[in-house]
């Protein structure tokens, strides 16, 4: 064991530990270093886009190549600060860049969404279903019925017939299969957050473990 | 109250414990399980083991901190096997936090290809706002995607590597590692579906396992070309690559860990219906 | 009449000129142009967040249980901000700050849910029907194959994981995937047609 001798190291490992005593009993450091974390991420979201974007827009675009019509999106992009505003003929100006917004993400939507998520998930659903191989066979009707059974599960325009309700049943059921699937994904996930947290505190703070293989 | 009943109950702090003593103890003392190779890892490797001298691999660091337990491992293995071939490597983030994971990558890169030049054989371009509408617009013009600097506020014309990657299109495979949103599901429709499917050029997906079951249909449509699911993918590459990190040095507590969750399912559901029937024959008596 | 139309008028010029322009090649730079302006305006946009957060514990801070706690929040937000405007984001001290707090929080604050995974496992994962021991099985079939140990146990695990994965499970989020595809393009083509004007909500008319 050869316990680490950096000081950032060691604050590092108290703040993770303090987020983990929470685990056990809300506390207050806990919630300090919460906060703290919370009020970093956020700066930092900020400072990355000012350094990346909006400082060259300003500094090369703008000042150096003369680019002037980039002046439209910056003021299309500020007018979203004027809905803190009380008066009532400047703060209606925090619509535009909503409507601008929303009329280009609605375009792309259409434009390319639409295909990606509808049209070749059709495609790809519709798979032959009489092949040489009985599995292959089996799990492209599979496919389809299950395609079928849970799209008609979110039918709610009419009650369905009663015959017919063995359809959307059918599509829970294939359903809960997939949430079952999706649980069984976030164990590992979440668990290898945790473990990459255990590794650092076992390995470059108390050096217990090596941290690399 | 009967042992039932009191299990039933059971403090949750002592699960909590029981879920760390089995994780400390997997990684003092590992076990060495065999790790099988999947197809899709097998699939990965085979891209990037075959690319080819000078082309361009753009990878977007869509992950933060958090997910790079899951995700970094596999990405560093496709990015170290296309160095291995003399390819190039331009990284770009939709992630604010992505453009320091491509920084870490590249740094420890440099401990094993010493000989790269940034801006010649690899470049990070940094985080960019927009989301999947920077990858539209990098679809037609990387460098007014950018801004036209990278991460390092540099002007994107110094670059050499640049002048053979003026869009998206000039890339001869594309990785995202995902994480969330903005990640795959803006990647797909945006580029894959657009222009990688149609020209078949490779689409990588190193996701964290989360993701898995939403991006499933993705793959098996062919949007995505392989996927490479969460920290055994990781694994999974770090041993198809000769270079055994932290993904392997977990594999053995996550066994453990999938076990006694397992184990706490089958209890927890002998629990109940024990404390079923014993309500019932209450009620009875 | 200029406060209420202006925004709807803009919402759609804009949005059916980028697509018509998107298929028409002789046309396409304005497509391009619109691509770039959006990419600026929101990173201009980029306060509205920090605005926010400002906003809600400005009002915590006439709470004293919550004032400390809102007040460390504010330092670390805005001396974040301030620390990156001088030395930018690639400075010696910011990198500091942004390795000893936002890499191990981050993962430390997600890592939590593994806890509460593993308590769920134990507590909410009841065979209570059918359809809940259908969750149950494929949940455990699916950890199984996620694992080394999974193979060692049993051979099959992992056949029947990835099968689980790749039919049932895509089957499925498929159909999810297509529902919620359908409904954003009808939302849209209800924002073109003008029947959505929810988007419009902000300010006063």
């Amino acid at each position: 064991m050869q316990l680490s001798t950096s000081f950032a190291v060691w604050l590092t490992a108290g703040m993770t530990l303090a987020i983990y005593s929470g685990v056990y009993k809300e506390n207050p450091f806990y919630r300090l270093v919460e906060h703290i974390y919370v009020g970093v991420s956020a700066g930092n979201g900020v400072v990355a886009t000012i350094d990346n974007y909006i400082r060259p827009t300003i500094q090369i675009d703008i000042a150096k190549n003369g680019t002037w019509t980039y002046l439209i999106p910056i003021f299309i992009g500020l007018f979203v600060y004027a809905r803190y505003s009380k008066n009532r003929k400047i703060n209606w100006l925090s619509r535009i860049p909503l409507a601008f917004w929303v009329g280009i993400g609605s375009a792309v939507v259409i434009t390319k969404t639409f295909k990606a998520n509808f049209i070749s998930q059709i495609t790809a659903t519709f798979l032959p279903a009489v092949t040489n191989d009985p599995l292959t066979m089996f799990n492209n009707i599979l496919m389809i019925v299950g395609v079928i059974s849970v799209l008609s599960y979110f039918f709610f325009t009419f009650e369905m017939p009663r015959p017919l309700k063995v359809i959307p049943k059918f599509g829970r059921y294939i359903m809960m299969i997939g949430f079952g699937a999706a649980y069984g994904n976030t164990v590992l996930s979440r668990i290898s957050v945790l473990l990459g947290r255990l590794q650092f505190l076992l390995g470059n703070w108390l050096g217990i473990i090596q941290t690399r293989v | 109250m009967s042992f039932w009943h009191k299990l039933n109950q059971m403090d949750s702090r002592i699960i909590y414990t029981a879920l760390l003593l089995v994780l400390i103890g997997a990684l003092i003392f590992p076990m060495g399980l065999p790790i099988n190779i999947g197809t899709s890892s097998q699939a990965a490797y085979d891209i990037f083991n075959h690319f080819k001298a000078g082309d361009i691999l753009y990878v977007s660091f869509d992950y933060d901190a958090a997910g790079a337990t899951d995700i970094q491992s596999s990405v560093e293995a496709c990015i170290r096997l296309v160095f291995k071939n003399g390819g190039r490597v331009a990284a770009g983030a939709l992630w604010p936090i992505g453009a320091q994971q491509a920084e870490y990558l590249f740094r420890d890169m440099l401990k094993e290809f010493p000989d790269l030049v940034e801006g010649v054989d690899y470049l990070n371009l940094g985080y960019k706002p927009g989301g999947q509408m920077y990858i539209e617009k990098a679809m037609d013009n990387i460098a007014e995607a950018c801004a036209n600097v990278d991460n390092a506020g540099r002007n994107l014309s110094q670059s050499p590597i640049m002048k053979d990657l003026k869009t998206l299109k000039d890339a001869a495979a594309v990785i995202c590692g995902n994480h969330g949103s903005p990640g795959a599901s803006e990647w797909v429709p945006m580029y894959a579906t657009a222009y990688a499917v149609p020209n078949k050029i490779p689409f990588v997906v190193c996701a964290s396992a989360v993701n898995a079951t939403i991006n499933a249909p993705y793959v098996q449509s062919g949007q995505i070309t392989v996927y490479l699911n969460g920290i055994r993918a990781g694994a999974e590459m770090e041993i198809l690559t000769g270079q055994l990190g932290t993904a392997v040095a977990g594999m053995d507590a996550q066994s453990l860990s999938h076990l006694l969750v397992l184990a706490l399912m089958v209890l927890g559901n002998i629990s109940y219906f024990m404390v079923k029937r014993e309500n019932k024959a209450k009620k009875e008596a | 009449m200029l406060k209420r139309y202006l925004p709807f008028i803009m919402a759609v010029g804009i949005g059916l000129s980028y697509i018509i322009s998107g298929s028409s090649p002789v046309i396409s730079s304005w497509k391009a142009t619109l691509d770039k302006w959006f990419l600026i305006s929101t990173a201009f946009a980029v306060l509205i967040g920090t605005a926010s957060l400002s906003q809600v514990h400005w009002r915590n801070l006439r709470r004293p249980d919550r004032r400390i706690y809102s007040v460390a929040l504010g330092i670390a937000l805005y001396g974040t901000i301030l620390l990156g405007l001088i030395q930018t984001g690639r400075g010696a001290q910011y990198q500091i700050l942004y390795n000893m707090t936002i890499v191990p929080l981050e993962a430390a604050i997600l890592s939590q849910i593994a806890f509460y995974i593993t308590s769920a496992a134990f507590r909410v994962l009841r065979m209570r029907s059918f359809e809940a021991s259908l969750m149950l099985v494929s949940a455990a079939i699916v950890m199984l194959y996620n694992v080394p140990i999974g193979a060692a146990i049993w051979p099959g695990f992992p056949v029947i994981g990835k099968w689980l994965m790749n039919i049932p499970n895509t089957a499925a989020m498929r159909a999810i995937t297509m529902g919620a595809a359908l409904g954003g393009s009808a939302t849209a083509i209800r924002i073109f047609l003008g029947l959505e004007r929810s988007y419009l909500g902000g300010g006063d008319e």
